[in-house]
């Protein structure tokens, strides 16, 4: 019994593994991750320039050109909201029915809640934008779908660290965009449009561009809920960039 | 045993006393490594442990993209909804609150939001931004340049443009103008993912 016992501490005692070499190939794999670890998620959007060329030629019957006619989404983006051009009817706006926020443009800026965060350097720097859609959901980016315990969630540190602004400003109609650039897709793809997943942005020289990725999100693709799933589904992938309102 | 007898051991009697002393330090020490207790040295496992949690961290976010794009305060990127990445190989273009950048290297120098009048061919109205229309034009020699000698390379002159948040719409129009000129007329633009 002594035997065995004395085998097993001797056992136990010398057989320890020698983790140097383990430990020197770790310390190497560590600064080779780190150079290429990707620290930012980042995404790229793919845009186009315009292209100039020869017109086609005329069908020769009236009807088939009719039907024929591209859409040819055209969105202006000026300092007072969003103006709409195409060949589907809802382009124009509802009968009876004000532009939203008047001024002007068919979709113009409305009230959104802005969360700032003062830094201990006294510069202050914007945490969250909320936007409440005529659906009554609230949105974050412009057209993604949030609700209060998120935003909690979002803001929580913040709140806990004393340094949280709240403040009301205008800001462009992201969702009331989305949700018209939604049912002109839908027209478009009815009519079989051949441009229909191409929408041109003419913006002013002075639009951050901030705003247009804002708008490239809202009307590049949108989410359908089938039962518990979502799918996002391509709108106007296409998104082509014009010389701007000048 | 008093002074008076120690005294009088003799010198054999106290060196055995002696050899008794240094046999009993001996059995001592034997006895102390057994149980443990005079390892004093550090103990590597708990090192190997957070090495390993940092090792599997860095493998979660490897990336082979190439792509290196780092915020600065005159760069600040924008948030999207949009979660998909290129992995083509395409030219970085930056453009920030202070400079207009070719692959990470200034070029041209912008001040509230504008292009000297001075760096462009036609004037403060102008699009066309000289230097940088020079800069991109040598990429593009030098990527034609490689697909020459290289088959399985061909240039199809694509960008990567890396704009500030608050980057007017004109000075983005007048530089995808000029990349334009310069045969780089397909471009994808950069933005954080929104997770």
């Amino acid at each position: 019994m002594s035997r065995r016992l004395n085998r097993y501490k001797k056992l136990a005692e010398g057989n320890d593994m020698n983790l140097i070499p383990m430990m020197n190939l770790i310390a190497l794999l560590i600064p080779t991750l780190m150079i290429s670890t990707e620290y930012l998620k980042i995404a790229t959007i793919a845009v186009s320039s315009p292209q100039v060329g020869p017109k086609n030629t005329a069908p020769a019957d009236p009807n088939e050109e009719e039907k024929e006619k591209p859409l040819q989404l055209t969105l202006g983006i000026t300092s007072i909201g969003f103006y709409l051009k195409c060949n589907v009817d809802a382009c124009k706006p509802p009968e009876g029915v004000a532009a939203t926020g008047g001024q002007g443009a068919d979709i113009g800026k409305v009230p959104v809640d802005v969360y700032n965060t003062r830094e201990e350097s006294g510069i202050t720097r914007e945490v969250l934008r909320i936007w409440k859609g005529a659906d009554g959901k609230k949105y974050m980016l412009g057209v993604k779908e949030v609700d209060d315990e998120k935003i909690e969630d979002i803001l929580k540190s913040y709140k806990e660290s004393g340094n949280l602004i709240s403040s009301k400003a205008q800001d462009f109609d992201y969702p009331a965009l989305h949700a018209r650039l939604r049912l002109i897709h839908k027209q478009a793809t009815d009519a079989n449009k051949p441009d229909k997943n191409q929408v041109i942005l003419t913006p002013e020289p002075k639009i951050p561009f901030h705003n247009l990725i804002r708008i490239m999100d809202a009307s590049r693709s949108y989410v359908e809920t089938e039962g518990d799933k979502t799918k996002k589904m391509p709108m106007f992938p296409q998104v082509v960039l014009s010389a701007g309102v000048v | 045993m008093s002074d008076q007898e120690k005294k009088e051991l003799t010198l054999e009697e106290l060196e055995a006393i002696q050899d008794f002393e240094v046999i009993k330090a001996k059995r001592k020490a034997k006895k102390a490594s057994r149980s443990g207790g005079s390892e004093a040295g550090l103990s590597i496992d708990s090192l190997l442990d957070i090495l390993t949690i940092l090792l599997v961290f860095l493998l979660m976010n490897y990336s082979t993209d190439s792509t290196n794009v780092t915020p600065t305060d005159d760069l600040q990127l924008v948030k999207s909804i949009e979660i998909e990445k290129s992995h083509k190989q395409m030219v970085p273009i930056g453009i920030t609150r202070d400079f207009i950048l070719v692959d990470n290297k200034p070029i041209v120098q912008v001040k509230d939001g504008r292009v000297s009048a001075s760096a462009k061919r036609e004037g403060a109205d102008g699009f066309f931004i000289t230097p940088l229309f020079d800069s991109l034009e040598e990429e593009s020699k030098k990527q034609k340049k490689i697909a020459q000698y290289n088959s399985s390379v061909k240039f199809e002159g694509q960008m990567m443009v890396i704009v500030d948040e608050n980057v007017p719409y004109r000075l983005l129009s007048e530089v995808l103008y000029t990349a334009g000129q310069a045969e780089f007329a397909q471009y994808e633009f950069v933005v954080l993912r929104n997770e």
